[in-house]
């Protein structure tokens, strides 16, 4: 189907982006990889689309001493191949590569990946491990949301209607850090079934920190807190961490679907969970 | 893809107050959350019900009916079917709904039970899904109800009844007095659907003359669980050719296996 009649403006400022935003029926559109197909399908009919590709200043990595910057028209291709982020934030760069396919990523966005909020994404359960900050603009003003505040339910986040998400600040990791992104697929550039985005600290042979964040394990990402609780002190080997890992669906509510069912689901965390820790290693 | 759901909740009016509200329909509408009325024909409402999650949103057009009512058991049953304005699906749902007394007659314990069936581009989304969605807008609709029927102990539910025909002052006052009562003593209603903690989004109406009359404001729904990824997954062609690829290099195998003998 082609997407139902709606009207287009191309902002020229985030401010008047904002002002466009006003109306009710109005719907940001960014690298358009999310919106599109909705639009295709008629499942989604905003009567006006705000296009902010145009706001250069939402592009980009920025240094910003302890944290980099990233703004939110970033594209996920310029995730896997800029510098900053492979040198001080490598999941992301490794999560963003899994993410369909070139094409997509080249016009695919991290602020539209976000705010998009689908839970099979690769970049939500990412930037929840990382304990990213989300900024967004909107007529108030500026606006800090940790990651945990972030996102709501399937589709969902706190962002208000006339708000833009505008940058994602992710700590730097140093160089004691290990990183893992596994993604099950039933195909090549398909959703994940499951993912596991793995982060661990090491120190004298043990794990002195874990964050693991699941995609497509519920509605929204998932930190596997039990998971991670238990790595805290684990001896730095696979076996070691097999405890942890087996911890790894507790708490969480993944779908019933075509793809998998749930249990299947929580069979594939567990050892996703797994082999994630041990790739950090 | 049909699927059964029940709620129940207690509210502070005795059994006989609740029947009233229960047999009007007009005031039962809009307590569905997205739900806007066109028109009320007797026991016949005619309307939409939008269901919004995130970007995506769905619009049924179509009508409920009360199709039994039992005084002696005080039950009644609605029967609602609607078609979608964009698309070919169509959804219907049969709720019955009964009271009994509670607390020696001073309360009423409300139960629901309701059967949803959905056809068209949502039944591909599988079951989970679904239900969820539909099991998310019935436990609103019973938050509702109970947060009307609640709020009608504050403003005297026979007044309320009459608002129909008067559309003076004190009717009106009279109405505005129930939501806002409502909006007060949500917090008297226990609602145990599967456990939905935030206030419901569709009602009350602000304006009183919604209570009286068609059409209500319509609110659309932002229901949380949803479809999305269950849309992106199943619907776009490239994810159902990837999906059917899967299943017959999964059953070649299978087969090739066999032959070897693994």
């Amino acid at each position: 189907m082609i997407p139902a009649k709606f009207d287009y403006t191309k902002p020229a400022s985030l401010e008047s982006a904002i002002a466009a935003l006003a109306d009710e029926d109005a719907k940001v559109i960014a690298g358009g990889q999310s919106l599109l197909p909705l639009l295709r399908l008629r499942l989604a009919y905003p009567t006006l689309l705000v296009d902010i590709g145009g706001l250069s200043a939402l592009r980009g990595v920025r240094d910003s001493g302890d944290f980099l910057d990233i703004g939110a028209l970033t594209t996920q291709y310029e995730l896997t191949r800029d510098p900053l982020i492979a040198e001080h934030c490598g999941l992301l760069a490794a999560a963003a590569a899994t993410v369909a396919d070139p094409a997509v990523r080249h016009r695919g966005t991290i602020g539209g990946s976000l705010s998009h909020a689908d839970p099979a994404g690769d970049l939500p359960a990412v930037v929840s491990a990382l304990d990213a900050v989300l900024v967004a603009h909107g007529p108030a003003g500026e606006r800090s949301i940790p990651v945990a505040e972030f996102f709501s339910d399937y589709l969902t986040t706190t962002l208000a209607p006339d708000e833009i998400l505008t940058k994602v600040r992710v700590p730097k990791l140093g160089p004691d850090w290990g990183y893992s992104y596994e993604k099950f697929q039933v195909t090549a550039q398909d959703w994940a079934v499951v993912g596991v985005a793995a982060l661990a600290r090491r120190a004298n042979g043990h794990v002195a920190e874990a964050r693991i964040g699941l995609t497509n394990m519920g509605t929204v990402p998932i930190r596997a807190a039990a998971a991670e609780a238990a790595a805290a002190g684990a001896t730095a080997t696979r076996d070691g961490l097999a405890a942890a890992a087996a911890l790894a669906d507790q708490d969480t509510s993944p779908p019933d679907d075509l793809r998998a069912a749930a249990d299947y689901r929580r069979h594939l965390a567990r050892v996703l969970t797994g082999r994630a820790l041990a790739a950090c290693l | 893809m049909s699927m059964e759901l029940d709620n129940s909740f207690t509210v502070p009016v005795p059994p006989e107050t609740a029947w009233d509200v229960l047999l009007d329909v007009a005031r039962i509408a809009p307590c569905m959350p997205g739900a806007t009325v066109d028109e009320v024909d007797g026991d016949v409402v005619n309307g939409r019900i939008k269901v919004k999650v995130g970007p995506v949103s769905l619009t049924y057009k179509g009508t409920a009916t009360f199709a039994e009512r039992d005084v002696d058991s005080h039950s009644v049953t609605v029967e609602a079917s609607g078609k979608e304005t964009r698309g070919a699906g169509t959804a219907s749902a049969t709720v019955k709904a009964s009271l009994a007394p509670a607390d020696g007659g001073g309360s009423t314990l409300v139960t629901m039970h309701t059967t949803m069936n959905v056809t068209g581009r949502p039944a591909q989304f599988g079951r989970g899904v679904i239900v969820e969605v539909g099991g998310k807008l019935v436990d609103q609709f019973a938050g509702n109800l109970a947060q009307m029927l609640s709020g009608d102990s504050a403003a005297g539910a026979a007044e309320a009844s009459d608002d129909e025909a008067a559309a003076g002052a004190s009717g009106a006052a009279a109405a505005g007095a129930a939501p806002a009562a409502a909006g007060a003593s949500g917090a008297a209603v226990a609602s145990n659907g599967s456990a939905n903690g935030s206030a419901p989004t569709g009602y009350p109406p602000t304006a009183p003359s919604a209570v009286v009359n068609a059409p209500a404001q319509e609110e659309s729904l932002n229901l949380l669980k949803l479809v999305g990824p269950a849309i992106l997954k199943r619907i776009i062609p490239v994810a159902a050719l990837g999906a059917a690829l899967a299943l017959l290099t999964r059953r070649l195998r299978r087969a090739s296996r066999r032959r070897s003998g693994a």
